[in-house]
């Protein structure tokens, strides 16, 4: 717990003093585990602009075990389900005690900018993402337009 | 002369028939073959003092067919010091093999325990597959193991003299080991393999090959090159991490394409064993079990000797701390030093072995016995490396270093005073009246408190054991948990075990709770209690309670005993306040989970399947249920719900509909029901995957889609034939049944003709088309928009979700209504949890060609079954009692030893215990773990702030107490105000919104600060703020 906590501090700590251009981090109520996060759409993509809120639940054995994570703004994209949870390596099989928030905001940036349809969660839009790149961006930039605001 | 008694139970059991519930956790180590062999090994035990009965103990537990006791000798009451089923009243009237014979008995009605006495000849030993001595004189070991050798035999000789032990094995000329590590066989998914002289094999670069060259492989599934299905296995050499060469040429096969798995075929080994005489008549064969101390094996070589020399001579071993005695032991090693051509003789060795010669302390006989009793199991089974062929171990670290009198380790006639000879009176005193909190009395904790009440702990006027756990006993407990019977079931463990080991020693104070430790039991395990405490002992199975108990002794200063196993490995790990680092100081690497899209999507291995069905249990069977229910009795639920946003909202509703509108009226329903689902898991869904992405799909890299570890599904149709379609349809039935209180009907021809007969819809995937003109593309398109729009309509959603709710009656139409949730539960064989498990994962892993797992290992992989021994738990309790000695004679850090263990191997590793690391604030300033700021007497947040900036020179610029943060420079003026006048403990109440117990006198925070006049961020420690 002590571990986790100092970590924790230290983290929001560093956000709030050199906030990021593309993402805002801030501790929900007065609880130093439960986070909300905002991802600002990347530029050249099709959630340009889009405010895309996510929820971080951290674990009490922090960073020994990865942050939960969860979209609360409805996206379309082909590795994040209709329910908001994401399928990354980064927060299954290739998480390690030295990552931080950060980098998971940073991968979640990533993923926007390039979905991997290789590995998809939602198998339909990975399809549409691979052979109808326009439709997918146009469902992609309505759903951002709609949701993500 | 021999007396059998039969099975308590009076039940005459096949010992072939291997008891699935009782061996569960043994079997995941030894397997159902090692366990058969087992099952059929006859085992003479010859010796019955604290180290035989220890050995006795752990291979009647682990299921041998039986166990002959002998031992002639009459109780002494120094037997008592480490005998646990000796009592007082048998000393001087009983022989030791009588004395114990009941208990013995009592331990597992499937091994038949007998009692021989009078002579052991060659005639008689001949029945035996194993003979096992314990303590017995070097003539003795000599003379039993010429006939063992020479009968084939597996002869094994274990001896402890106070600190030092050894252990000889000989299992003959000719012994076969089928596993030489106790590892699965490696295996790794193909990515291609070369075609030449001697093809090479390039594996994915998911894994890194740990073969080594000459390791032996076979290959699976492999398509274009299919010539490797069917090779015999291959000697390998490795070229790179990724890469190997295999001994066959590979020109003439066809080319790879794609797929395929390597998997390691172990090799056995065979080994040959000399007899006891040759061994030590050319000092060959020792086994290395301290790699700091090189030179012991040799030194003990001889000193063992001559100790047992002067026994011969003085039919009595050395006296404790006696220099006379050491003196003419050191003549004699001397002697023989020239023998073996050992130049240095280490004097201060050989006279702690024989002033320690006569020693006898729990502690060690649980090392040794648990070890030992493991060589025995490997004789059995040829499961593991045996140690090839003569162990010592010493652990003098322990002994006491200062110079005292002889006088101290005399005996006093007490039931202590084979532990007196090594540590003396005073230390003897000063362990009886010892406070310690035992924290489990699950397996590693049965064997402490057997430690604890032989070495006295807690025994004295002023000592007190208090032990605690949660948990009821369960049949797999009976395996390794050796203080319950079967009639304990069902009843509390620490009660049950405080009150079996008050029989082993009446003189134990013990006090039992089964409140478990964490957060909510703080009132309870409260101040006073730790203050209490001299120590603390871990007997945990999870790391949350352990990083708990390491906080609680970090915080109260309290010296903590950690220990663990897995399998046939081990490690202890002790913890001294203001010297060690911690528990949570270091930490084994994250737990692997499995990422989504592979458990949705793309399977590889049967593990993946496995949490899928596990999942999927888990969804149908318990949420979707519970969901209802919540549906049905709260009425804040429609509201909670209405946060989700509506794919979410609609989905669970649509549940809510199917689990309630849609409910089966009887079992044909539910029959009717699994097959469809079925369908839809087995059929639909791995269509639509291969509707969205064919088989010969190719990559933007333009490599095929399905590759690598991406296998191409196939899907099933079905057929009631086949049994694992049958068995699926059986368990999903059943459950579903259960789920809404309908009985089930085992009748076999009524499910199948139900699962015929019923009509499953065709499935035509969902569209979303590939084009092949442009026509055809623009009308798509089109057509997709339409669709999409209707998707992105959130009214359209939320009127969908009206829609779903008016269909479902009103709770108050359905008052006292409830489905039956299902929690899932391994242990239950006629529950059909498991079987849905099994069949579950089992036609996934068919549709993806993944080698399906029958139940024992899926169950084993659902219910996360740790893998246990009780050979294993014994060893580390020892251990850690060996340190629990050292805690309480203050040693410096470097006598104390964490310990790492693989008895499969077998490996023994000794490591000091990382001194606690310093942090440095200031030049004159650094502190450890074991440092704290006291702050005495309740303050506003606001003087609180002031104390640090003035006192400590710190900025404090974030303050939390537990997950709550109190302060943080962030927060906006406003709140700021606010909080800066409250009183910190009120300020905690009123920010976690939790009142603080009455008795609550501390809590704990921890802040972020900067040095005032450095402006650096300085690392601080936590603080103890007492109001």
């Amino acid at each position: 717990m002590a571990t986790s906590n100092k970590r924790l501090q230290k983290e929001i700590t560093d956000i709030l003093k050199t906030p990021p251009t593309w993402c805002t981090a801030q501790v929900v109520g007065d609880n130093l585990h439960k986070w909300k996060a905002t991802v600002i759409g990347p530029e050249n993509s099709p959630y340009e602009k889009g405010n895309f809120e996510i929820e971080l639940d951290i674990p009490v054995d922090y960073p020994f075990k990865p942050p939960a994570l969860k979209f609360t703004t409805k996206i379309y994209h082909p590795n994040i389900k209709s329910d908001g949870t994401v399928c990354s390596e980064l927060l299954s099989q290739n998480w390690s005690p030295q990552l931080k928030i950060f980098d998971v905001l940073t991968t979640i940036r990533l993923l926007l900018q390039e979905p991997n349809p290789e590995s998809p969660l939602e198998v339909e839009i990975a399809q549409q993402f691979k052979n109808d790149r326009n439709a997918f961006n146009k469902a992609a930039k309505e759903y951002c337009k709609k949701y993500a605001k | 002369m021999s007396n059998t008694t039969k099975p308590m139970d009076g039940v005459e059991t096949q010992p072939q028939q291997i008891d699935d519930a009782l061996y569960s956790k043994q079997l995941y180590v030894l397997s159902h073959e090692a366990m058969q062999k087992i099952t059929s090994t006859s085992v003479l035990v010859v010796g019955l003092t604290g180290l035989g009965i220890e050995i006795v103990k752990d291979i009647v537990l682990a299921g041998v067919k039986s166990v002959t006791l002998y031992d002639d000798e009459i109780v002494k009451i120094e037997d008592l010091s480490s005998q646990f089923y000796f009592s007082d009243d048998q000393v001087g009237k009983l022989k030791r093999s009588d004395a114990c014979i009941k208990k013995v008995v009592d331990l597992n009605s499937y091994v038949r325990i007998s009692s021989h006495t009078g002579e052991l000849t060659e005639d008689y030993l001949k029945q035996f597959q194993v003979i096992v001595l314990a303590n017995q004189t070097l003539e003795t070991q000599k003379r039993l193991n010429e006939i063992a050798h020479k009968n084939g035999i597996y002869f094994i000789s274990a001896e402890t003299r106070g600190l030092f032990a050894a252990i000889f094995n000989d299992f003959g000329e000719n012994f076969k080991v089928v596993d030489t590590n106790g590892e699965n066989p490696l295996s790794y998914m193909i990515s291609t393999v070369s075609q030449e002289d001697e093809g090479i094999v390039y594996v994915t670069d998911e894994q890194k090959v740990q073969l080594q060259d000459g390791d032996f492989v076979t290959f699976k599934e492999v398509n274009g090159m299919t010539e490797l299905n069917d090779l015999p296995p291959q000697k390998i050499k490795v070229i790179s991490p990724y890469t190997f060469s295999i001994c066959t040429n590979t020109t003439a096969f066809k080319p790879y394409t794609s797929g395929g798995y390597v998997t390691e075929v172990k090799q056995p080994k065979t080994l040959t064993f000399k007899s006891l005489n040759e061994t030590l008549e050319k000092g060959e064969g020792l086994f290395y079990t301290d790699d700091s101390k090189f030179t012991h094996p040799q030194q003990l070589l001889i000193g063992f000797q001559s100790i047992h020399e002067f026994q011969a001579k003085h039919k009595s071993f050395p006296r404790p701390h006696n220099s006379d005695d050491a003196k003419e032991v050191l003549e004699t090693a001397k002697v023989l030093a020239k023998k073996y051509q050992i130049e240095e003789v280490e004097d201060k060795l050989l006279t702690q072995l024989s002033y320690n010669a006569q020693g006898d302390t729990v502690a060690m006989q649980a090392v040794i016995g648990g070890c030992t009793a493991q060589e025995v199991l490997k004789a059995a089974s040829g499961k593991f490396h045996p140690i090839n062929q003569l162990a010592y171990f010493d652990f003098v670290e322990a002994l006491p270093t200062e110079d005292l009198p002889e006088s101290e380790f005399q005996p006093i006639g007490s039931r202590y005073d084979g532990q007196i000879k090594i540590f003396g009176k005073t230390i003897q005193n000063k362990i009886e009246n010892l406070n310690y909190f035992l924290v489990g009395s699950g397996a590693i904790g049965c064997e402490m408190l057997k430690n604890f009440s032989m070495m006295g702990l807690g025994c004295g006027q002023k000592g007190l054991v208090h032990v605690t756990d949660m948990d009821t006993i369960e049949k797999s407990n009976l395996n390794r948990q050796f203080l319950f019977r079967p009639h304990d079931i069902q009843q509390l463990k620490s009660t049950t075990a405080a009150n079996a080991v008050k029989v082993m020693n009446p003189s134990l104070n013990i006090k039992s709770y089964s409140l478990r430790v964490g957060l909510e039991s703080e009132n309870f395990y409260n101040e006073t209690f730790f203050q209490s405490l001299d120590g603390i002992c871990n007997a945990l199975d999870n790391v949350e309670a352990r990083l708990y108990m390491d906080g609680m002794a970090v915080f109260h200063r309290k010296p903590l005993l950690e220990s663990g196993t897995l399998g046939t490995k081990g490690n202890t790990q002790v913890v001294v306040p203001n010297l060690t680092e911690s528990y949570s100081s270091s930490r084994d690497p994250p737990e692997k989970t499995i990422p989504m899209c592979i458990l949705h999507n793309f399977p590889n291995a049967i593990e993946h399947t496995i949490q899928w069905a596990r999942d999927t249990f888990e969804g149908i069977f318990k949420n979707s249920a519970d969901s209802v229910n919540s549906y049905l009795t709260n009425p804040a639920f429609l509201q909670s719900l209405n946060s989700q946003n509506s794919t979410v909202r609609l989905e669970t509703l649509n549940t809510i509909k199917a689990y309630l509108v849609d409910k089966p009226l009887n079992f044909q329903q539910c029959i009717q029901w699994a097959r469809l689902k079925f369908e839809e898991y087995y059929n639909n869904n791995i269509e639509q995957l291969l509707y969205n992405f064919p088989k010969d799909m190719m990559t933007n890299n333009g490599i095929p889609f399905w590759s690598g570890p991406k296998r191409a599904p196939t899907p099933i149709k079905f057929d009631i034939n086949n049994a694992l379609h049958y068995d699926f349809v059986v368990a999903a039935a059943n459950l579903r049944a259960y789920n809404y209180g309908l009985k089930a009907e085992n009748n076999p021809e009524l499910i199948k003709k139900t699962a015929t007969d019923i009509i499953v819809p065709d499935f035509t995937p969902k569209k979303v088309k590939i084009h092949t003109t442009e026509r055809e593309e623009i009308n798509a398109k089109q057509q997709q928009q339409q669709q999409q729009q209707s998707n992105l309509n959130e009214n359209a959603e939320d009127e969908e979700c009206d829609k779903v709710l008016s269909l479902l009656p009103t709770p108050s139409s359905m008052a006292g209504y409830k489905i039956n949730s299902i929690s899932f539960e391994k242990d239950d064989d006629t529950n059909h949890h498991i079987d849905f498990i099994t069949a579950a994962s089992n036609l996934r892993a068919t549709n993806y060609a993944i080698t399906v797992a029958d139940k024992h290992k899926t169950k084993g992989i659902a219910g996360k079954i740790i893998p246990a021994l009780v050979t294993t738990t014994a060893m580390v309790s020892g251990l850690i009692s060996l340190e629990l000695f050292k805690i309480h004679q203050n040693k410096p850090l470097d006598q104390y030893r964490s310990a790492f263990m693989n008895l499969a191997i077998p490996f023994f590793g000794f490591i000091e215990p990382i001194a606690a690391p310093k942090n440095k604030v200031r030049d004159d300033w650094s502190w450890t773990l074991w440092d704290r700021f006291d702050v005495q007497g309740e303050l506003t947040l606001q003087e609180f702030l002031s104390l640090f900036e003035k006192k400590y020179k710190l900025e404090i610029s974030m303050l939390s107490c537990h997950v709550t943060l109190l302060y943080s420079s962030f927060i906006d003026k406003k709140t700021r105000d606010q909080r800066l006048p409250m009183k910190l403990s009120e300020l905690y109440e009123l920010l976690s919104k939790k009142p603080l117990p009455k008795d609550k006198r501390h809590l704990v925070f921890e802040i972020c600060c900067q040095d005032t006049e450095t402006e650096d961020d300085v690392d601080v420690p936590f603080i103890k703020y007492t109001f």
